[in-house]
């Protein structure tokens, strides 16, 4: 569920998350697929950025190999202690990777 | 303590010079009749420099607000459309070292979004005030950068050469590390505590006296968005953590993996965060 930054939206994307006004009321359910109006009403909205379906990206670039997410990651963390909090996070990103979302 | 040098030059810095292609889109905004002020605040939010800018001259005598301003859309509201506007088209930009400044720039919008995922999850209310410390977390960085840049190479040499960590670097170089530089800066712009005690305790937030969360989200976002490989060009290392911060934040082991777990997917396409890419 990629976020993107509200001036980036096109016409296309699909909100993958609703977004909610200041009282708590849905303004657009997940699964808007946005156009040009939306898009207008947004540039003057206050969302920061919205999440948006992934599929709906018009762009994707391609993961490196796995061994230089590796070794490159490994470099990172080479010079500090692992301690749990670490090692969770390194876990996490390594999941990440193994599961696609990384690159 | 920071060297005379040092301390007498952050004195006279008036601001930061702000990356060339912030400058231009957030010029090109300004100067385009109609703009919607959120989507102008969206993109001085998007750059440390233009940020810390508007809110140094919120909270400056010249307006005398009885409180001290740690918004940026407050700020902006203040300020008024003419001044926003003279204050943007009259902003420094970064001439040298732009390598460098980028990837602060990347880093520091980078944490900003981070913090803020980590904000929610903790149930910190907020939200506007932790992405903006975030987005100004290493003001200090671009200081040193702007104000020192031989001396800064020094602190790129330790880092890779003597593989000490960036701060320590730093506080060998100049006797104090970018984010007590940063705290000095925000202080003599009169930014309020609650925006400067985090900046300064980025890197050790169980020293805050104020601002404990604030400071631990942005410590373990620091952290997180190194750790997913948005570092500076020399400092691409993960730092020292202080092991207490994201226990303290009580935020769980789920909810964390879940925060790295989509950060890394984010992180990777940063140019959708990023406001002044084509």
């Amino acid at each position: 569920m990629p976020a993107v930054l509200t001036d980036k939206l096109k016409v296309g994307m699909k909100l993958c998350q609703a977004l909610y006004t200041d009282k708590g009321k849905v303004y657009l359910p997940a699964g808007t697929i946005l156009d040009e109006k939306l898009l207008a009403e947004l540039s003057r909205a206050r969302y920061k950025y919205v999440r948006v379906d992934s599929s709906s990206l018009s762009h994707k670039k391609a993961a490196p190999p796995a061994s230089d997410f590796e070794d490159r990651l490994e470099e990172r963390f080479s010079r500090v202690a692992l301690c749990p909090f670490l090692r969770l996070i390194k876990e996490a990103l390594k999941a990440a990777m193994t599961t696609g979302s990384q690159g | 303590m920071p060297s005379l040098d040092v301390k007498k030059k952050l004195e006279g810095m008036a601001g930061l010079p702000s990356i060339p292609r912030a400058a231009k889109h957030i010029s090109e905004l300004a100067t385009t009749p109609h703009t919607p002020m959120k989507r102008l605040e969206r993109a001085i939010g998007s750059d440390p420099a233009m940020a810390a800018r508007m809110l140094r001259f919120a909270n400056s005598e010249i307006y005398g607000f009885p409180n001290r301003i740690d918004s940026l859309s407050h700020s902006l509201i203040l300020l008024g459309v003419d001044m926003i506007r003279g204050l943007i088209l009259s902003t420094r930009v970064m001439e040298s070292n732009l390598a460098e400044a980028e990837a602060l720039w990347r880093h520091s919008l980078a944490v900003s979004w981070v913090a803020s995922e980590l904000g929610v999850r903790v149930g910190l209310k907020d939200l506007e005030r932790i992405s903006l410390v975030g987005l100004l977390h290493d003001l200090g960085k671009l200081a040193l950068l702007v104000l020192f840049p031989g001396k800064y190479e020094t602190v790129a040499r330790k880092v890779r050469i003597n593989k000490l960590d960036s701060l320590a670097a730093e506080i060998e170089v100049f006797g104090v590390g970018h984010a007590e530089v940063a705290g000095q800066l925000c202080q003599s712009w009169s930014l309020p505590s609650s925006i400067y005690a985090p900046i300064v305790h980025h890197h050790s937030p169980d020293q805050a006296k104020e601002g404990f969360a604030l400071a631990a989200v942005i410590h373990v976002a620091d952290v997180i968005v190194k750790a997913a490989g948005v570092g500076h060009t020399h400092d691409t290392y993960v730092p020292p953590v202080v092991n207490d911060a994201w226990r303290e934040l009580g935020i769980s082991e789920d909810d964390l993996k879940e925060v790295v777990f989509d950060a890394a997917g984010q992180l990777r396409n940063l140019e959708l965060l990023d406001p002044f890419s084509g």
